[in-house]
């Protein structure tokens, strides 16, 4: 039988192998992650709840039901706390949902559940995903599990953390404007933003519908794409999924043999390990690729695009949250005033800011000169990616411009908004992109190198992912 | 454009959330500096928006495909009759 940490080192595929041959079972399984949940969360703290009854009775009863070929058969997962789960909250990491419990399942929960996954639990979050450090969730502080007094990126933080630590095999998050695949880079594993429309958002919190794409983790690109696959495909509870009916069904196009870099992020400052580390890949690549400098002029429209965007979608959906009909409730002398008092008191400081921002950006005299100049740079952004894009098979560029930080270090909203500046273009255009974890600094913190693909190519940011790990040992 | 302590309360107010005293510095220090950064966004000339022509877009069609979700929520809510919207008697009766 093999031990605490070698069960906790076995990939998805190794599992199911085991599961087969009968050397584990899902029950012997999930009870070592608990286990582990139980002694490293102290220190990581990645969870805002653990299922752990609710876990192992799932794990015992697909111990009896030996349903060998589900895709994720006795599989450990954790998902972010945004995303529905029936029967448990659902919060967001905000004050404002504290009480209200989830009467149905997301989408991508029900057909996670139906393949036969185990959910070991909710992950913290910055508040609504607002943020890239997940510093501000209203519940606690994750840690980066490299160090502990660094941030774990943001805002899936605590999915991130959850995997990076071992407290779970894979998880979801959602991705925004980086949300998944900055903390995956901050936190040394794969990270992966699917095209806009692939994953249904039913039952995800809405932060801004137009951007907002839930996306797998996992320290194993096998494991990243088969939760990928799971996932994947149209559901008619979101109008906005693609008329895929699954992963299989995604273009299988072969290779060119071309990379795109962009001139612009080039003259970006960056950290001189990450610099460093990717132009090594770069290298790398030279010997089986070309790689050709594109220029991509609107680069420097993009975070005021995705920022007053975002924010303004943020401001609308956010205003269900009255004390009405969800969550907390602070009552007042009048209906007015009881709405205004459970979003002052309930809502954090960052949600308050991007909500009064998006009021802005939307409202009379304003919204000619920031929202529909956004919606307009978006497009020009999104065009100028494709071009590039019909010439390449991809866009190679960093992740992130810094290593972790620690907490406290970025109070200036602007300054945490550029953690984000290599992230916001794909998502703007609606582009798949990974995050590739590669290597180490020297302070012994992850770095990780995005990969950006054309619509609907995940297939192919598989094999040069599974490329630039193996055949490249990046 | 002025971003002032007039803008702010109109914002608070359309967007039904209030501020501390001491909280009204910071936002309005932070909201003045974003908005400043991301006012370069209306240098932008404008230029008719393109439409991506690519098969993207007919995945984009509303397309049903089906799915057996429909039922799973509805066991969610067990408690919705078909006959919840029925007309009021008073109109029936006019």
């Amino acid at each position: 039988m093999k031990n605490n940490l070698e069960i906790l080192s076995l990939s998805i595929s190794e599992l199911k192998s085991y599961y087969k041959s009968g050397d584990l079972t899902p029950l012997e399984v999930s009870i070592e992650y608990l286990k582990r949940i139980k002694e490293i969360e102290p220190e990581i703290d990645a969870f805002i709840e653990v299922f752990e009854e609710e876990a192992l009775k799932e794990a015992e009863k697909l111990t009896k039901l030996k349903k060998f070929d589900m895709p994720l058969y006795g599989i450990p997962i954790a998902i972010k706390d945004n995303i529905n789960v029936k029967g448990h909250e659902t919060k967001a990491s905000s004050n404002i949902l504290k009480g209200y419990k989830s009467t149905f399942d997301a989408t991508v929960v029900e057909r996670l559940k139906d393949a036969g996954a185990i959910i070991l639990g909710k992950t913290n979050l910055d508040e609504f995903a607002m943020g890239s450090s997940t510093e501000n969730s209203a519940f606690k502080l994750t840690k980066n599990p490299y160090s502990k007094e660094f941030v774990p990126g943001g805002s899936s933080g605590g999915s991130a953390a959850a995997v990076s630590a071992k407290e779970a095999l894979v998880s979801l998050g959602s991705d925004t404007g980086g949300s998944v695949r900055q903390p995956a880079a901050f936190c040394g594993v794969y990270g992966l933003r699917p095209t806009y429309g692939l994953v249904s958002r039913y039952g995800l919190i809405a932060f801004a519908s137009s951007l907002d794409q839930i996306g797998p983790i996992g320290r194993n690109l096998n494991d990243l794409f088969l939760l990928l696959s799971t996932i994947a495909g149209k559901d008619n509870l979101d109008s906005t999924t693609l008329a895929i009916k699954s992963y299989n069904d995604l273009p299988d196009e072969t290779l060119i043999g071309k990379f795109a870099t962009i001139k612009e992020f080039e003259d970006i400052t960056i950290d001189r390990e990450i610099f460093e580390r990717y132009e090594e890949v770069k290298k790398l690549l030279m010997e089986k690729f070309t790689i050709t400098q594109y220029s991509f002029p609107h680069y420097n429209y993009a975070l005021p695009a995705y920022h007053i965007i975002a924010d303004s979608e943020a401001s609308s959906n956010l205003s269900r949250f009255d004390g009405i009909r969800y969550g907390a409730r602070d009552n007042a002398n009048s209906f007015e005033d009881t709405i205004n008092s459970t979003r002052t008191s309930n809502f954090g400081k960052e949600v308050k800011r991007r909500i009064l921002l998006g009021t802005f950006a939307l409202s009379q005299g304003y919204i000619d000169k920031f929202y529909k100049k956004a919606l307009l740079a978006r497009n020009i952004i999104s065009r100028e990616l494709t071009s590039i894009l019909n010439e390449v098979d991809f866009i190679l560029a960093p992740t992130t411009p810094t290593l972790p930080f620690k907490f406290g270090e970025k109070k200036d909203p602007l300054k945490m908004y550029y953690s984000d500046i290599f992230t916001i273009p794909s998502s703007l255009a609606g582009l798949p992109s990974i995050n590739i974890p590669a290597g180490l600094s020297d302070s012994g913190l992850p770095v990780g190198i995005q990969v950006i693909g054309s619509k609907l190519s995940e297939k192919k940011l598989y094999k040069i992912s599974k490329y630039i790990k193996v055949e490249l040992n990046v | 454009m002025k971003f002032d302590n007039e803008l702010l309360n109109y914002l608070c107010g359309l967007s039904k959330v209030s501020l501390k005293e001491s909280e009204r510095e910071e936002f309005l220090l932070s909201l003045k500096e974003l908005v400043e950064e991301f006012s370069i966004i209306s240098n932008l000339e404008d230029e008719p928006v393109e439409i991506e022509n690519s098969e993207y877009l007919t995945l984009r069609e509303d397309i049903s495909i089906n799915c057996n979700n429909i039922d799973k929520i509805k066991d969610n809510f067990p408690f919705i009759k078909d006959d919840f919207l029925e007309v009021p008697k008073i109109l029936n009766e006019e």
